[in-house]
């Protein structure tokens, strides 16, 4: 019995981590209906950032997320002004292409640089503390902050979508691109800040990745998988509904691995599918489409 | 000199020409009315004019200055404002948001507020809170019209504002004019409705297969030649 109390808990806990690599992917969807295939390779790409800060500067990595942040918010804006706002047009291939082109590149890119050594972010005592919850059962310091992370930086996202003149913006070009410009909103503007906001998602996405296991540069398909089911069972345009998604997808994954150490990546998918047949639009899908 | 003029206005949709070489011009506190058959290019025109479709860039002219090599957030910011076809508001934002984003662009201060376009449309106050596909057209329109007056524009370009809409509405809607030409913003109206054109318009530019057949005061223009310039002899 209390083994499956656990399962439950630490499910939960993942899901906070699988909430945090979709949400960036929840962002830059909701916008500009761009599907970034290349989104979780910038996470990995983000985690090698913060382990090159925290290594030159001698930082502690949740100091070193704090320089990584501001420069990868920078990055993303250039990216999605250089290159990205150049593909969005009436057809969805190109930016399809163009992404998986950048995950390409990020991989061996990453491969070149940092080979292809499992990495991890070093913390210090703070990686393996844990809060006991009496009955045997206890939970992870570093998990628990990635939870926490999870909803802060969703209820941010939505203070900001819904109670700002900026997530007005955002929310009118995802409606209607072409009315949006009407509103003197400069459109290609619009996508480089958010963008940019998504970058800073995915940096703290990427800090708990490396705090909680080893990363190297090639999981950052595996991420994104996980990001784009939790983004699904959601339901698409709903920020609550990817925290839902990702911890649906985290319990999923623990129950599973519960029952049969081998059933836990499996078992997510499965809750996937099972998602996708009785809800097709997702948990919590936006009323309106 | 007149605020806004076209001179040889010219727009394509790929390889299909829309427009062949317009000439119209609108003086300050004026109102002109675009009239046409479907597809004669009115609403061609106006877009071309907001700068949401490409344009030869000395065929827009705005105080003089050429405008249209400009990208539509710049003309709205300018001071000339697009209410579209088919009213397009903003399906995810309440009435109060849409009228908000209106003034996105706004970097001077004008006549219009969200207090100002409620004293114009008190319904829309009270259904602020609304998502606007609950809203009926009429309140719809009202909506984009006063979404389209929070950029202060000096220039209104109205697309087809009675479109779907019952008689009565419509004479809601034209009745809130003379307070918009008031604040001395200009007005173009695309308008299928040739009587309600008539009445408010100062001149009449009608179209037909993306040419100008015809220009004149409303007094001064015949049944016979408005029936004419509008199918074509």
């Amino acid at each position: 019995m209390i083994g499956w109390l656990d399962a439950l808990i630490q499910g939960v806990l993942l899901g906070g981590l699988y909430a945090l690599f979709a949400a960036g992917l929840s962002l830059i969807f909701g916008v500009m209906r761009l599907v970034n295939l290349a989104h979780g390779d910038l996470i990995v790409l983000a985690a090698f950032a913060i382990l090159l800060t925290a290594r030159k500067l001698g930082l502690d990595p949740f100091v070193a997320v704090l320089v990584a942040l501001p420069v990868m918010f920078v990055i993303g804006w250039a990216l999605q002004h250089v290159l990205l706002n150049r593909t969005l047009g009436r057809d969805l291939l190109p930016p399809l292409l163009v992404t998986f082109g950048l995950s390409i590149i990020i991989q061996n890119g990453l491969l070149q640089i940092f080979s292809a050594d499992s990495q991890r972010l070093r913390s210090g005592a703070i990686e393996t503390a844990s809060i006991a919850l009496g009955g045997g059962i206890a939970v992870g310091v570093v998990p628990l902050l990635t939870l926490l992370s999870a909803i802060t930086v969703i209820l941010f996202l939505n203070l900001l979508f819904y109670r700002t003149p900026l997530g007005r913006a955002f929310r009118a070009t995802s409606d209607d691109l072409e009315v949006a410009q009407l509103m003197g909103i400069d459109v290609s503007r619009i996508f480089a800040v958010a963008m940019g906001l998504a970058f800073i998602v995915i940096t703290i996405a990427a800090l708990y990745l490396g705090l909680r296991a080893n990363f190297d540069p090639t999981i950052g398909p595996g991420r994104l998988l996980y990001a784009f089911e939790a983004v699904i069972i959601g339901g698409l345009g709903s920020f609550w509904g990817t925290l839902a998604g990702g911890i649906v997808l985290g319990l999923a994954q623990t129950i599973g691995a519960r029952i049969d150490p081998e059933w836990q990546i499996l078992s997510g998918h499965l809750a996937f599918l099972l998602v996708l047949v009785l809800r097709p639009r997702g948990l919590f899908p936006r009323a309106l489409d | 000199m007149p605020l806004l003029q076209t001179c040889k206005l010219t727009a394509f949709y790929g390889d299909f020409q829309a427009l062949y070489g317009i000439d119209t011009s609108l003086d300050a506190g004026e109102t002109i009315a675009i009239i046409g058959a479907n597809g004669a290019g009115k609403s061609t025109f106006l877009k071309a004019i907001a700068g949401l479709i490409q344009r030869p860039a000395d065929s827009v002219l705005f105080d003089g200055r050429p405008i249209g090599s400009r990208a539509a957030a710049d003309i709205v910011r300018l001071g000339v404002a697009l209410v579209p076809e088919g009213r397009r508001l903003f399906a995810s934002l309440t009435v109060e948001e849409n009228l908000l984003i209106g003034g996105y662009g706004r970097k001077t201060p004008g006549p219009w507020s969200l207090d100002r376009v409620y004293s114009l449309f008190p319904i829309l106050k009270e259904r602020r809170s609304s998502a606007t596909p609950t809203l009926s057209g009429g309140q719809q329109q009202m909506a984009a019209l006063g979404r389209a007056l929070m950029s202060n524009p000096r220039v209104l370009l109205c697309d087809e504002i009675s479109l779907g809409l019952a008689p009565i509405v419509i004479s809601d809607i034209y009745a809130v004019l003379p307070q918009i030409k008031a604040e001395g913003t200009s007005v173009v109206l695309v308008e299928q409705d040739i009587v309600q054109a008539m009445k408010v318009a100062d001149r009449v530019y009608c179209f037909q297969e993306g040419r100008l057949s015809l220009a004149g005061s409303p007094r001064e223009l015949t049944r016979k030649q408005i029936h004419r310039a509008y199918f074509g002899s």
